[in-house]
């Protein structure tokens, strides 16, 4: 072996190098069982800590961001996924997931209310757990004297810079707004493909019609474009059903003169089933954690720290028969459900249209 | 036949720069030629990403940033130029604060800036709420305008420590035989910045990359105000959904190719024209006297661009970390110490700071070691082939941007090939922490070179010979030539781990987040009282661990260590 000095300080560097790597690496380590969630729901950290305390260890750990940013790193680790469980709004989402053989099936335990049933898969690829409605308006009854009450309302020269909505490609819940408001503006039926593609075609031609004559403000999230109704920038906010109540509930303790929020519904609402899979490629323990942890959070003791949690996200609408929805949330309107298996093929595609065209 | 395997450790090292440098940027620009090698798309050999970036936003994006990147340079040139003048040149009395500032300013990340001035003029910011209408303002500085003014804050520091150094090494007798002459103050500084122009092309050069490279404004004031600009088309690319790293490579190869245009820009406009100015017979300048009235006027000159560069976002962060309610259209408003003590409370917003700091301070430790072997190597007397390619891949990984970089170790260390070689290092927060490393060491060893190259062999081998070890050798002889140096790094590359921004948003582990990351998501939830809080305690602790540093080098490293690379201090 030849080692001179020159080589010695770089063997010597090299090795301390992967010394404290791999230092890094192992001291993170542990011989039980952990699996990774990728989630973009509210409450969800509540959920992981009551679960690790009870497992007595971080047996599920979080990994929080907006729902796009989470199905695009889904997405770059096909070939090797590094999440156990995914849980965000919209089950356009998993049933392409599903349809890849990417989700591990599993019927959860629980008992179920009929909106809980309707909204399983046929081969329970992904497990709902709470839905919500999205393409609610809210709007400032102080500066909107004509309440829109359909998409077509929109268009109305009154409006102009003054309706925002989010951006699919990082918001959950929107995806599922665009696929039902493309179904109900283009009225085919989205069980064929041809159906689908000339919802598409009709939906699209609307959403440029409104970019073109009213120029709808797009901002990532619920929270900005809250945050841009609060501060005057726009007078209606195409939301989540759950950040509309959340903001109701904040202007009613917390009131902004010359804003009054108020909610209606554009046609139907689109329902959005808040969604939890489990990814396939764990290992058996992995899968099998992450089962657990799914019933946990349908169980009794689940449902409760969902329900009871301040974040907004907690504003739905329970799918088993021992949660009760908060006081202040409304009866469930009559709503649109997109068919996830035959819309979620498109998300990618549509998703870039949006972001070429409309943001 | 017999098989014999010579252990040679330098190949091992090698292996270390391949797989922390080279292999990331490489896989991950290949999928803008081949995204099939790299299962992203069907096609063995395509250029349809370049195509699909030919226009809408992408090209937009690339546009801007080229049209950006230019301007801010030339400014960057032109102001840095005359400070340098005001600073070296005359007895203005701002000379003796510009230094500390010019580091400040090179220490702060641009989205920290861009995050004062945000806080400053956004619609119930600090000026709404201290009764100065700022809509006027918001509307100038969201968009180009902002963009280009945080950039060009940025460029300045880079541009100034380029021609203020070759205007230490330029004479006095050139402005002197102008005078004689009767030529004007005027015509002496022209003709002092014709001498100067190696250096100020340099610096157009360099600004120009850091500009277009630059993630930090394009992450705040590019997305909010819908300017495209290519780091954010790139990022976009690769994390909104649906995620395409093939176009995003191909952005990615395009702010590259720009880069290299622009130094062989600069490389072709200094062929065959001569700018030696330095020989045995140099002078030493004579600085210039002002008058009362150019004191005030050269003070006001560089006190307003302090105050615009550092003086405004250090304003803006400070005071909506101490006030209640900003951004908010609910409430009062009131001074309060309130944000920073949910900072020490809330481990959502503590935890990122602390997470930092100790990574931090791991990376640093590592990137000063690795930096002086890597140096060492590079000032060899019998420096090959090899030596020549690692300064070549050092060169181009200064000017790589650092999204490009992030985005290369996704895609590395998550390749089935690398799990199957047993590297598992993807989603963990030792990856982030290589990445650091590999995003540091290149202008780390780079800043070494110079004192590196001062040693003599012979010392060594003269120490070695009369018995000292090779580690007593390194310690006698080479540390006192790098000891400050390798200091200034240490405390260059902390500062700059702990507050990066593109590298950590990319590749943090889950439940590890960095501080950029934990101020990004509080300022994203509208906390920015406590997103604020954690952008001013994130500096402050920077600035005590540097304080601790350079105290304890003073009280506990060798006499000779300190006096041999003084001169060299920065």
């Amino acid at each position: 072996m030849i080692l001179n000095s020159k080589a010695g300080v770089a063997v010597i560097a090299a090795a301390s190098l992967l010394f404290s790597v791999t230092g890094i690496a192992v001291a993170g380590a542990t011989t039980k069982t952990t699996i990774t969630i990728y989630e973009a729901t509210g409450y969800a950290a509540d959920e992981i800590k009551a679960f690790n305390t009870q497992m007595g260890y971080t047996a599920v750990k979080d990994y929080t961001d907006s729902t796009g940013p989470l199905l695009a790193k889904v997405a770059a680790e096909t070939n090797n996924p590094q999440w156990n469980l995914l849980w965000v709004d919209g089950a356009e989402a998993f049933a392409f997931l599903d349809k890849k053989k990417q989700l591990d099936p599993y019927t959860p335990k629980g008992d179920f209310n009929d909106l809980g049933k309707s909204l399983f898969p046929v081969d329970h690829g992904y497990v709902p757990l709470g839905a919500s409605v999205m393409g609610v308006a809210l709007y400032n009854a102080e500066t909107v004297k004509n309440v829109p009450t359909t998409y077509t309302d929109l268009l109305k020269p009154e409006f102009k810079g003054k309706i925002g909505m989010n951006n699919p490609a990082v918001s959950g819940p929107t995806f599922p707004f665009i696929a039902g408001m493309f179904d109900q503006i283009g009225g085919k039926n989205s069980k064929t493909a041809a159906g689908v593609a000339a919802n598409i075609t009709a939906g699209e031609a609307f959403l440029k019609q409104l970019k073109t004559t009213n120029g709808i403000v797009v901002n990532d999230r619920n929270g900005p474009t809250t945050h841009a109704f609060e501060i005057g920038n726009i007078s209606i906010a195409l939301i989540q059903s759950t950040a509309a109540l959340n903001e109701i509930n904040k202007l009613a303790k917390t009131p902004i003169p010359g804003v009054t929020p108020k909610i209606a519904f554009l046609t139907k609402p689109n329902l959005v089933t808040n969604v939890i899979g489990i990814g396939a490629s764990g290992s058996s323990s992995q899968r099998q954690l992450a089962k657990k942890f799914v019933d946990f959070i349908l169980s009794p003791t689940g449902q409760t720290i969902a329900t009871n949690s301040s974040d907004s996200d907690s504003f739905f609408w329970p799918i088993t028969t021992y949660a009760k929805p908060k006081s202040f949330v409304p009866e469930l309107p009559d709503y649109h459900l997109a068919n996830p298996y035959a819309w979620g093929p498109q998300q990618p595609a549509v998703d870039d249209w949006f972001l070429q065209n409309i943001k | 036949m017999k098989l014999r395997f010579k252990v040679n450790p330098i190949t091992f090292f090698w292996i270390l720069i391949v797989g922390i440098l080279v292999a990331p940027i490489l896989l991950f620009l290949l999928n803008a030629v081949s995204p099939r090698s790299l299962s992203q798309g069907d096609a063995w050999f395509t250029i349809q990403p370049f195509r699909d970036i030919a226009h809408g936003q992408f090209a937009q994006g690339l546009v801007n940033s080229f049209i950006l990147g230019v301007l801010v340079a030339l400014l960057s040139a032109f102001l840095a130029t005359i400070i340098a003048w005001i600073v070296l040149r005359t007895n203005s009395p701002v000379r003796k604060i510009w230094p500390f500032f010019v580091f400040a300013l090179l220490l702060a990340p641009s989205y920290l800036i861009a995050l004062g001035w945000q806080r400053l003029i956004e619609q119930r910011g600090v000026l709404d709420i201290l009764g100065f209408p700022s809509a006027g303002l918001r509307n100038i500085f969201y968009g180009p305008i902002g963009v280009f003014i945080v950039l060009a804050v940025k460029g300045l520091p880079f541009a100034y420590l380029v021609i203020s150094n070759a205007m230490r090494s330029l004479g006095g007798e050139f402005e002197d035989a102008i005078r004689v002459h009767g030529g004007s103050r005027i015509e002496a500084f022209k003709t002092m910045a014709t001498l100067l122009s190696p250096a100020i092309w340099s610096a157009i050069a360099i600004v120009f990359a850091e500009s277009i490279s630059d993630f930090g404004v394009a992450a705040t004031f590019s997305s909010e105000s819908h300017f495209p600009i290519a780091t954010y088309s790139l990022y976009l690319a690769i994390e909104n959904f649906p995620a395409n790293y093939p176009v995003g490579a191909a952005v990615g190869a395009v702010l590259l190719l720009l880069i290299v245009i622009a130094l062989l820009l600069q490389a072709r406009n200094l062929r065959g024209r001569s700018f030696r100015t330095l020989s045995g017979k140099t002078r030493p300048f004579r600085r210039i006297e002002l008058t009362k009235r150019g004191k005030f006027i050269t003070s006001t000159i560089v006190l307003v661009i302090l105050a615009v560069t550092l003086g405004v976002p250090a304003f803006g962060a400070l005071s909506a970390s101490a006030l209640s309610g900003v951004g908010s259209p609910f409430s009062a408003h009131a001074w309060t110490l309130s944000n920073y003590k949910s900072v020490v409370t809330s481990a959502t917003l503590h935890d990122p700071l602390i997470f930092s700091s100790k990574i931090a301070l791991i990376v640093a430790v590592f990137a000063a070691f690795l930096a002086a072997f890597v140096a060492r190597l590079l000032t060899q007397k019998k420096a090959g082939v090899g030596s020549q390619i690692l300064d070549f891949i050092l060169l181009a990984a200064v000017a790589l941007p650092g999204i490009v970089f992030a985005a290369g170790y996704i895609f590395a260390y998550n390749l089935p090939l690398t799990n199957s070689l047993g590297i598992h290092l993807y989603g963990t927060s030792a990856l982030l922490g290589l990445a650091y490393l590999a995003g540091a060491l290149p202008s780390t060893s780079r800043s070494l070179v110079g004192n590196m190259s001062q040693l003599q062999e012979s010392l060594s081998e003269a120490c070695r010979v009369h018995g000292s070890n090779a580690i007593r050798t390194w310690f006698d002889v080479v540390m006192p030539i790098i000891a400050k140096p390798l200091l200034a790094a240490f405390c260059l590359t902390y500062a700059g781990t702990l507050l990066e921004l593109p590298v950590s948003q990319l590749l943090y582990a889950p439940g590890q987040e960095p501080l950029s990351v934990g101020i990004d998501k509080a300022l994203a939830n509208y906390d920015y009282g406590g997103g604020t809080a954690m952008e001013v305690l994130g500096i402050m602790s920077a600035l005590v661990v540097v304080a601790v540093a350079y105290s304890l080098f003073n009280l506990l490293a060798p006499a000779g260590w300190k006096r041999i690379g003084a001169s060299r201090e920065l």
